[in-house]
């Protein structure tokens, strides 16, 4: 661990220093610090925790109430030629439904000013697979094409930054799978990536990097595992299935290692706040018992788990 | 990438082509919004209003010159006389205005608001005063072209039945002036009126009734008051632009409407305070959503 915060990145494109917004007497987002670099960071957190407005003002649309935000060191609200290098997917529709889906990308790409927006918007179309489809009107589209339409809209002046909010909302699994497959492809070749998603599953397949917000808040930030193995406070919950669950239950209780132990029908529930110690020495000692280990899980390493507890300690 | 951060091979490269200037992005926004203005784009219905329109507007200027060009050929009385001269058209092409003005305008900002569709704009390089400056200069192009068109069918129509084509010409050039000056007084009321209204309602079919019904009630409330006080002909909008008008022309045609003695000054004024009020409250809502 280094002196920096997790919340900040070695090399950042966009920083977030001390930033807070409210409207009203409502406060959207207190005091975030964090910065983004090249890769996929994860947004996360549950609806009205402040995701779309972090993302708003990342993406210039939103003046903080305080604070600073910046791009390449430059503020997004006063600097409307960085917008060339932005692609905005936003949460709610925006779409014209008149239009066909080429005619909307192609005047994405117009207004984004580029000199042969039909070449720019046929690329983006292909990219997400909706070629043969882009001569049809977007009022006939799916949610998840509408959904793909923008995304194409986003890309097709080729940003280096892409703020995606909640991209995969409405797509099924095959449009999603290709929508991650694309988004990483784009992190992957160097840009920098921001999706928001309230569907942890789908943060923890795309994104490299997870920034957990609650309140308005930052709650939690760095990889997943990293998020984890700060909980010190919280243990590790371990399904254990083996031969002998009575012999291998007996045998763990009392262990420095186990903070409890507890039969599950057909497994053992142990809890422990080392599970590297754990996943190394329990089987040796199952082996020097004659215990056969069939199965080993540790059940709260997924994103949803351990947003969970973040929810828990509010 | 850790979360100690990790820096890729460059392999994706943001777009570095040339790019269009400011000033040709504007005017794609303006395009977009003329189209939008008489249903170009969309489907056959959406067109058979704002034609129709046109077509009202400009048919009885061709068929004005139609008559007098025949009467001359046939030598019939008419011949030389202006049947409908450019200033008496406004009153008939400002009735047309005033519903296709209450029909496109709210076509053209509110569903943009109402969908989110702003968001397509303000994420990219157009700010959102870009945005709305585009979408009034459409306006303007559209409600310029529809009070213009007639208006120069007549003027060519009257050359026509002139001894001299040329000479006509040169004898009307004040027409130059009278006629887009009055065009752009009639389009600063309706329009005003009508993106004001727009910019505060988010249903369309609401924003046209409630333009028709306020303009019209502003009138008779105008024009009730005016025996209280006749500045309080004033609140009736409708009312300046013929007064401008007949002051452009040179000529007085409104002594029997109220608040006819109200000094021009005070209707000029009353409509740059009309106008700038409503180019702040629309920039004021605006900013607010953005």
């Amino acid at each position: 661990m280094t002196g920096r915060s997790p919340a900040l990145v070695a090399h950042p494109i966009i920083e977030v220093n001390d930033v807070s917004k409210w409207f009203g007497d409502k406060v959207a987002n207190s005091k975030l610090t964090c910065s983004f670099g090249q890769g996929v960071t994860g947004l996360l957190g549950p609806n009205g925790a402040g995701k779309t407005t972090l993302l708003r003002m990342l993406a210039g649309l939103t003046q903080p109430s305080d604070g600073t935000i910046t791009i390449d060191g430059l503020d997004p609200r006063g600097h409307t030629k960085l917008f060339e290098r932005i692609g905005l997917v936003p949460e709610e529709d925006a779409v014209y439904e008149f239009l066909t889906a080429r005619q909307y990308v192609t005047y994405a790409a117009q207004l984004s000013g580029l000199s042969e927006p039909a070449q720019a918007a046929a690329d983006a179309l292909a990219t997400v697979q909706l070629a043969e489809s882009a001569d049809r009107k977007l009022g006939e589209f799916s949610k998840g094409m509408k959904q793909r339409t923008r995304v194409a809209a986003a890309i097709t002046h080729r940003p280096d930054i892409l703020i995606l909010d909640e991209p995969l909302n409405g797509t099924d699994p095959v449009q999603r799978a290709r929508l991650i497959a694309l988004i990483r492809s784009l992190a992957e070749g160097g840009a920098t990536v921001i999706v928001s998603s309230h569907v942890l599953a789908e943060v923890e397949r795309i994104a490299d990097r997870v920034l957990a917000m609650t309140n308005g808040r930052l709650a939690a930030a760095g990889n997943i595992e990293a998020i984890r193995a700060a909980m010190t406070d919280i243990p590790y919950r371990v399904r254990v299935e083996a031969d002998d669950l009575r012999a291998l239950g007996a045998l763990l209780i009392g262990h420095p290692l186990i903070t409890s132990v507890t039969i599950d029908r057909v497994e053992l529930v142990i809890e422990t706040n080392d599970l590297g110690t754990l996943g190394r020495d329990l089987p040796r000692l199952a082996i020097d018992s004659g215990i056969r280990i069939t199965r080993f899980q540790p059940e709260d390493m997924s994103l949803e788990a351990v947003f969970g507890y973040l929810e828990k300690r509010r | 990438m850790t979360a100690e951060g990790a820096v890729f091979d460059l392999g994706y490269e943001r777009y570095a082509g040339p790019r269009l200037t400011d000033r040709q992005v504007f005017w794609r926004i303006v395009i977009d919004g003329l189209k939008k203005s008489v249903g170009i784009g969309k489907r056959a219905r959406n067109k058979a209003f704002p034609f129709s329109l046109v077509a009202l507007a400009i048919l009885p200027a061709i068929g004005v010159v139609v008559i007098q060009v025949v009467a001359k050929i046939f030598g019939l009385p008419l011949g030389n006389d202006v049947l409908l001269n450019d200033r008496e058209y406004f009153d008939w092409t400002s009735q047309l205005i005033f519903f296709f003005v209450a029909v496109a305008v709210p076509n053209l900002l509110i569903p943009d608001r109402v969908e989110n569709v702003l968001l397509v704009y303000t994420s990219r390089p157009p700010t959102i005063n870009t945005y709305l400056v585009a979408r009034l200069v459409a306006m303007a192009i559209s409600v310029g072209v529809f009070l213009m068109i007639p208006q120069l069918v007549l003027l060519i129509g009257e050359a026509l039945i002139s001894p001299s084509f040329f000479e006509h010409l040169a004898d009307n050039l004040s027409f130059w002036w009278q006629v887009p000056i009055t065009s752009l007084v009639y389009l600063a009321v309706n329009v005003g009126a009508a993106a004001l209204i727009a910019a505060y309602v988010n249903n369309r079919g609401a924003a046209i009734a409630i333009y028709i019904v306020a303009v019209n009630v502003l009138t008779g409330v105008g024009f009730g008051l005016s025996s209280i006080n006749e500045y309080f002909s004033l609140i009736a909008l409708q009312f300046w632009p013929p007064r401008i008008r007949d002051w452009l022309f040179g000529v007085s045609t409104l002594e029997e409407i109220p608040g006819s003695d109200v000094p021009l000054v005070a209707v000029v004024a009353a409509l740059l305070a009309f106008v700038t009020l409503a180019v702040l409250l629309i920039l004021r809502r605006y900013r607010r959503l953005i």
